[in-house]
């Protein structure tokens, strides 16, 4: 399937499938669908309240939700499995078993854009916003919805950063050997630290920040989102850093049991959260701003392109194996050269599948 | 976990790889075999790094583990394999040529170059590269890459090698006359080409070749850009210097097996998978090519072009006739240049025919 990015018009179709599952609703007369809710926030989390104001902006097009919210990634997702739950947000790197297409978004580096020497943020949320304005077309509503399963919105969570104990690991020569966080249900974490000469140590969402703060842990990959809430500073310490160098910008995905669902819920619904993106985006990138600058640390520009090139063949790698998914890959490297046709990557052919 | 599930990924695929081949000779199994790797940056380097991933696919996909073992002397990582303290090497064909000639013409001097229009094309010249790489791992090649107790089991290629000179002035072969040009004992081709230019050789290794350039003692080295950094080479560049860009041969790695300590078959999947992986190893040469400053790239003149690369020719020809060239390997290779470039004049000329 091929299409070009950004010639869809949300606000037409939004209206017609807000429309047309008006009518579905008012003849079926559902019970409330449950969507279990990863924020490990709980209720205070942002997470929380969008889908608090997703579900009352759903209401009012006549789709009843019901919102539980689960501070453990894993329970939530489970709980989907077992039909607890018609729907579950939880963040791509879970969701991944469901669409790994949507998912590749969250694939090391994907969002990734170089300019001058450095990482272009503005540029990188751009690709972000790119692929999930994509996605929310109704041309790709076959992509979304496969098998049992649809994703019905994607809404970003941020930038992953390395967090050090040490600034002395402020490079990838430096990491060699040391141990770093891997969760255990990516497979590709494990094997992408071994790449680089490090170690990987197995943590889960329980104690991943307990692991680096009593510095079990040297190196903790995380968005900037959850450095306050779990206090990483403390497994800073006084040596400590982060490196300004995202590893991949992370998102949360939807995923509902379509056949629970009337049939145009999870189109209306994936142009809801790409209607309402850049209200996530705000909070994002504010998050980047509650680490002090002095605790940043900025990669030479070679050291930029060196990285870049690894996660580009780190997921070329992950491609071939299975775990990430080549036609979402492909779709994200066009809108990269799309962005900036300078990349090196735009004149050689990794992720042309 | 995943390093449980790992274990018993790779036992399961052990255990079914043993039911499957009684036949193969028990040391197949016995012991974890050791792959010797040259890499001038040791573990950190871009060479071992491919490795490292090499060890993994192999690993998963067939079973067999492997060790790395990084060498920054390559004459002693091959002489290691030699005598038995490692089961495969990976060096470049230069040195892996007294295993398989075949192979290693790809890299006789000027084999992969493509001119077109008076001007090197280096996408087709590294499409020539990929060509062979790819007709070697059909299987239809095993024949040609097995013998006197050594398998090919990979290609990967390294980049091309360029002149670093001290002096910009050096813009082509002819202008390197009468002065020093670092020529390497296991190469044959650049003392001879040293001769037929009228340069000064003075014999080198490739543990000093970088210090003597360094130092003033020689004015000219052939190398990679992959080692312009490791090796420091700006410093012999310094201001008046730079790198010209004619290639005077792509060079590769190549990975030398001892057949009856892997399982049956190994060889092809392994030549199979670096086939696969071509474009992470052009990602990273290519890297290195950018790692040049910019303002240190020499474009020869475009009437040098075809005459350099004429003299090229003549020191294969030569080197075919005196026996260190392979003349198998070079027919090939020119069957894939002309191939891709009919026009070239030597494509209606019965050289290396």
């Amino acid at each position: 399937m091929t299409f070009g990015t950004g010639r869809f018009q949300p606000k037409q179709s939004m209206k017609a499938a807000v429309a047309a599952a008006l009518v579905v609703t008012a003849s079926s007369a559902m019970a409330d669908l449950r969507v279990c809710v990863f924020d490990p926030l709980g209720k205070s989390g942002d997470v929380h309240r969008a889908l608090e104001d997703y579900r009352i902006a759903m209401a009012k097009v006549g789709f009843d939700l019901e919102i539980k919210t689960y501070v453990d990634e894993s329970v939530a997702v489970e709980d989907f499995r077992a039909g607890q739950c018609e729907a579950v947000m939880a963040t791509a790197l879970r969701t991944r078993q469901f669409n790994a297409t949507a998912a590749s978004l969250d694939s090391v580096g994907a969002s990734s854009i170089m300019r001058n020497g450095k990482i272009d943020m503005d540029a990188s949320y751009d690709v972000v916003r790119r692929f999930i304005g994509l996605l929310a077309s109704p041309k790709a509503a076959s992509m979304m919805a496969v098998g049992q399963y649809e994703i019905a919105g994607m809404i970003p969570l941020g930038a992953a950063y390395s967090f050090v104990n040490d600034r002395q690991i402020s490079t990838l020569q430096a990491a060699a050997g040391k141990r770093v966080a891997a969760f255990d249900y990516d497979k590709s974490q494990a094997e992408l630290i071994q790449r680089v000469g490090a170690r990987p140590v197995a943590v889960n969402i329980t104690n991943f920040a307990t692991m680096f703060n009593n510095n079990n842990v040297d190196v903790l990959v995380a968005p900037a989102l959850i450095y306050k809430p779990f206090e990483l500073y403390k497994g800073l310490g006084t040596k400590g850093g982060v490196s300004r160098f995202p590893l991949t910008i992370l998102t949360y995905q939807m995923v509902t049991r379509k056949e629970k669902f009337p049939k145009d819920f999870g189109q209306a619904s994936r142009e809801y959260f790409f209607k309402n993106i850049d209200q996530a985006m705000a909070i994002a990138r504010k998050a980047e701003k509650d680490i002090p600058e002095k605790l940043w640390f900025d990669p030479t520009s070679a050291e930029v392109d060196q990285y870049i090139t690894m996660m580009r063949q780190g997921r070329v790698l992950m491609a071939n194996k299975g775990i990430y998914d080549k036609q979402g890959l492909k779709l994200i490297k066009k809108i990269r050269c799309q962005i900036e046709p300078s990349l090196a990557e735009c004149s050689e052919r990794t992720e042309i599948w | 976990m995943t390093m449980s599930k790992k274990y018993r990924v790779a036992l399961g695929a052990a255990a079914s790889l043993l039911a499957a081949s009684a036949l193969l000779p028990q040391a197949a199994q016995a012991k974890t075999l050791r792959l010797c790797v040259y890499d001038p940056s040791g573990a950190a380097g871009e060479a071992y790094r491919a490795a490292t991933d090499y060890r993994l696919e192999m690993a998963s996909q067939t079973g067999v583990e492997i060790e790395t073992k990084p060498y920054t002397n390559e004459k002693v990582a091959v002489e290691d394999f030699r005598v038995d303290q490692c089961d495969a090497v990976m060096a470049s064909a230069l040195r892996t040529r007294q295993f398989n000639g075949v192979s290693a013409a790809l890299d006789s001097m000027g084999a992969a170059t493509i001119v077109r229009n008076g001007k090197v094309d280096m996408d087709a010249s590294f499409e020539v590269v990929r060509k062979f790489v790819e007709g070697m791992a059909k299987p239809a090649a095993g024949e040609l890459l097995t013998g006197g107790g050594y398998e090919i089991a990979g290609i990967l290629p390294l980049g091309a090698a360029y002149a670093f000179v001290n002096d910009k002035a050096i813009n082509t072969l002819e202008a390197a006359s009468r002065h020093r040009v670092a020529t390497f004992d296991h190469d044959k081709a650049q003392s001879e080409l040293a001769r037929a230019v009228g340069a000064t050789a003075v014999a080198a290794d490739s543990m000093n070749f970088a210090n003597m350039f360094n130092n003033g003692n020689v004015d000219v080295v052939i190398a990679p850009t992959i080692l312009y950094k490791p090796l420091e080479l700006f410093r012999g560049i310094g201001n008046k210097g730079g790198v010209s860009r004619f290639p005077l041969a792509i060079l590769t790695y190549q990975l030398v097996i001892k057949p009856d300590r892997f399982p049956k078959g190994y060889g092809q999947k392994s030549r199979e998978y670096m086939a696969q992986n071509f474009e992470l190893a052009i990602a990273s040469l290519r890297l290195a090519d950018r790692g040049v400053p910019a303002n240190n790239w020499i474009d020869p003149p475009a009437d040098a072009v075809v005459r350099n690369q004429t003299m090229l020719k003549q020191i294969r020809l030569q080197m075919a006739e005196a026996g260190v060239y392979d003349k198998r390997g070079l027919k090939l290779v020119k069957k894939i240049r002309c191939g891709l470039a009919p026009e070239a004049a030597e494509c209606s000329e019965a050289t290396e025919n």
